[in-house]
């Protein structure tokens, strides 16, 4: 892997935990009603 | 606030707290310039040092939270210092996530125990244990109890965090010295990893609020339904 792609992990791996984390906040507040 | 309202809000909050993350990634990519030792990878910088900073904060807020429950003995400080907690534990595994793929990239090792990464391991430890002691006690009030001490008691930890560095011979830099549009990328990345915590927080102390409002609104539903008439002695329906 060249420091691009390391640099790029780290934004999609940040980002999306980030996210994913929002998402699973609202999903779980939608089924909980 | 009516339940619509406060959705639209939210959506809103949202798509700003987005729209803000694409400013800053454009920002660290395309304005900042690349830097001269490290390249690319020092972009990374860019999102590393704001989750960190905000990982401070949630903890920072799980413990005053733990302080107010102890203060006060409410619950609504209990669902704060827990939600701050979870997000805390998120932040603080991008921080070491990210912080292993630029050590890969700049130092050709994924980990290395220095004072800093050991005592930020730590902290994340800290909080994951926090976060399954909790999950382990049933009574509500002995867990907000023990949550609440355990939550005062695990923040020492985070000082011992920023200090390392300056205090003891690191690997890890304990400050840089940026240019102008280094800056501006970085203070711009700062808007919305702040916005998402704070956002992430108030979204998952109000799924709690919720879930405790739904619980109690279950067991007086319970309470007032009529009792059947024939019980076995073990409580089972016959």
């Amino acid at each position: 892997m060249t420091p691009a792609h390391y640099t790029i992990a780290a934004y999609v791996v940040g980002l999306g935990l980030m996210w994913g984390y929002v998402a699973a906040v609202y999903v779980a507040r939608r089924r909980g009603r | 606030m009516t339940a619509a309202r406060t959705n639209t809000l939210g959506t809103l909050f949202w798509l700003v707290t987005a729209a803000a993350f694409t400013g800053a990634v454009a920002l660290a990519f395309a304005y900042a310039p690349v830097e001269r030792s490290m390249g690319i990878v020092q972009k990374i910088f860019y999102l590393h040092l704001p989750v960190a900073i905000n990982t401070f904060l949630a903890f920072m807020v799980c413990f005053v939270a733990s302080v107010g429950y102890l203060w006060q003995r409410r619950a609504c400080w209990d669902d704060l210092a827990d939600a701050a907690a979870r997000v805390g534990v998120l932040l603080c595994s991008v921080v070491l996530l990210t912080g292993m793929l630029w050590g890969k990239a700049a130092w050709g090792q994924w980990w290395t125990w220095s004072p800093r990464l050991t005592f930020s391991l730590v902290l994340w430890l800290l909080y994951v244990v926090y976060l399954l002691v909790r999950g382990s006690i049933e009574s509500t009030d002995r867990r907000a109890l023990v949550g609440a001490v355990y939550g005062v008691i695990a923040f020492l930890d985070v000082p011992l965090v920023y200090l390392s560095a300056r205090l003891m011979p690191d690997i890890h830099p304990a400050s840089v010295s940026l240019a102008g549009p280094m800056k501006v990328a970085l203070a711009a990345m700062f808007v919305p990893v702040t916005l998402m915590t704070a956002g992430l927080i108030v979204a998952r102390f109000r799924l709690a609020r919720h879930r405790a409002a739904a619980g109690a609104a279950h067991e007086i539903e319970a309470a007032a339904a009529p009792k059947p008439m024939n019980v076995r002695f073990d409580g089972g329906l016959i």
